[in-house]
């Protein structure tokens, strides 16, 4: 693992109508390492995020990142019932290298294909993103990330509304991608057991970042920090993570 | 139907008439997925109000009333868009702002109009038959902009359309595209309102690309119906407005309406998860 930041984002804050959203956050992310960000709804999570992607503007502090963010948001206000084909989609992905004005090749929708073919739906390539489950369209979405070939991946809740098997699975195509690219991943999810497990270092998040430590020695009190009184909720409703933490 | 195309053949106004609706069958064709997809209907609704706005300026102060009629047009577009992208107010808002303000501007230069208002009438409900030659240039030279278009930037439309936010994070000009949609969509407005009016020129830019929608399994696909079933609208319409001895506009948007029931109706419920497995 390389030890030079891809990411630094220095005292950065934002606020909405007079209220912190995020107060004064400062983390820097290393080339090729998976950081998770966990914390409780409302806690910043997205808007952080969205501050990296430039998709909000008006914040103070500063954000530094040189290279391409491959980003998969949360499931939102796209067109669902759309008549677009999974590969085209894959493609919006390659835009910037083709460029505008300029026609997709034969070339570009093999590699559509092949990305697809990588994140295990290869078979509902010329099918229409309106049929796929909630899985197949996570899997989409990291597949036209990934035809970005980002530097650094971002994922927005990419397990919300997708079953356990489908968890597991995309999980471990995120690391198979991550360890052979040697690219950086940042992650925000609510499954805690999960998140724990895949990343190298993890982030609690309420407004203000309360600990950026190894994954390994995430402790209770670090949780209990950021989830106060929903702690106990969330542990009886996460077996994996109860399995570990539990004390 | 046999002497209908021998009266189309033999009076000029007829003609006219049956190449305006060629014309605005493919120009609504083209456009309505898109306004569709982008959930813009209601700006397409507001750019025809208006245009009212326009026409009764132009008899105001005299001057030929299909500049100023576009330029109305394009202003409310792209008002409504700039004061809605700024996320202060939404777009619904803003239309519901813009319309009554365009539609009161209206009748204000109407009503400092010295004397009688010439086709006021006809431009509020549209009279295809009396299209004339200058209107049809028009209508082509529109209709060739938004092929061109369309043709040209069938990728970035169909990526601004499916999902605007991440089209532009992945590179793709949506601002371009966007403004570029509203410019054809204010032209395609004035050029159709000739033929159904204010009133009922949106059935034309939003009925099709609805309809198209139920059986499309790709956006090439629901631009290719949407086309077809205008096309088929616009003529059928006017021969029944021509045969009936009504006016063609009502009779297209019947048909229009008749498309999407009969298409609405055999659509399944819901769709299968997969159905090729």
């Amino acid at each position: 693992m390389g030890s030079a930041p891809v990411l630094e984002v220095s005292h950065v804050s934002y606020e909405k109508s007079g209220h912190y959203i995020l107060n004064d956050i400062t983390f820097s992310l290393r080339q090729g390492e998976f950081v998770g960000i966990i914390g409780p709804n409302g806690a910043g999570k997205s808007t952080l995020l969205q501050i990296i992607v430039g998709e909000i503007k008006r914040y103070t502090g500063i954000v530094r990142f040189s290279g391409k963010i491959g980003y998969v948001p949360q499931r939102r206000d796209f067109q669902r019932d759309f008549p677009i084909k999974a590969r085209e989609v894959v493609a919006m992905g390659l835009y910037r290298r083709r460029g505008f004005f300029r026609f997709f090749t034969n070339k570009d929708w093999e590699e559509c294909k092949q990305l697809l073919e990588r994140v295990g739906i290869g078979e509902l390539s010329e099918d229409s993103v309106a049929f796929f489950s909630g899985g197949e369209y996570q899997r989409l979405m990291l597949a036209r990330a990934i035809a970005y070939h980002p530097d650094l991946l971002i994922l927005d809740e990419p397990e919300a509304g997708v079953d356990e098997m489908g968890k597991a699975s995309f999980y471990e195509l995120l690391a198979l991608w991550r360890k052979e690219r040697q690219r950086s991943v940042l992650l925000v999810s609510h499954d805690i057991g999960l998140v724990l497990n895949a990343c190298d270092t993890i982030m609690c998040l309420n407004k203000s970042l309360h600990c950026h430590k190894d994954a390994a020695t995430v402790s209770s009190e670090d949780l209990r920090s950021v989830y106060t009184e929903d702690y106990d909720i969330l542990i009886k409703g996460n077996r994996h993570f109860e399995k570990e933490h539990r004390r | 139907m046999k002497g209908f195309l021998g009266d189309l053949m033999q009076y000029r106004f007829l003609f006219l008439a049956f190449l305006a609706s060629l014309f605005v069958g493919v120009l609504s064709g083209l456009l309505s997925p898109i306004i569709v997809s982008r959930k813009i209907e209601y700006i397409s609704d507001g750019v025809a109000h208006a245009t009212f706005a326009g026409v009764a300026f132009a008899f105001l102060i005299g001057v030929s009333t299909l500049p100023v009629a576009v330029l109305a047009a394009i202003l409310f577009a792209f008002a409504v868009s700039f004061f809605s992208r700024k996320q202060k107010a939404s777009e619904s808002n803003m239309i519901g702002i813009f319309l009554p303000l365009f539609m009161a501007l209206g009748i204000l230069f109407v009503s400092l109009t010295k004397g009688y208002v010439p086709d006021m009438m006809g431009f509020l409900f549209g009279n295809i038959l009396l299209v004339s030659e200058t209107d049809l240039w028009f209508l082509l030279i529109v209709l060739v902009t938004v092929s061109g278009f369309v043709l040209l930037f069938f990728r970035e439309i169909q990526f601004y359309a499916f999902d605007e936010g991440m089209a532009k994070h992945y590179g793709v000009p949506v601002g371009f595209i966007h403004y570029f949609t509203l410019l054809c969509l204010s032209l395609s407005v004035v050029a159709s309102v000739k033929i159904a009016g204010v009133i009922l020129v949106n059935a034309f830019l939003i009925t099709p690309g609805v309809t198209a929608r139920f059986v499309a399994k790709s956006f090439k696909q629901m631009i290719v119906y949407a086309v077809l079933l205008s096309l088929f609208a616009c003529y059928f319409g006017l021969y029944l407005g021509y045969r009936l001895e009504v006016p063609p506009g009502t009779t297209m948007v019947f048909t229009l309406f008749g498309e999407f029931l009969l298409f609405y109706l055999s659509k399944p419920r819901k769709k299968p998860a997969h159905p090729k497995r």
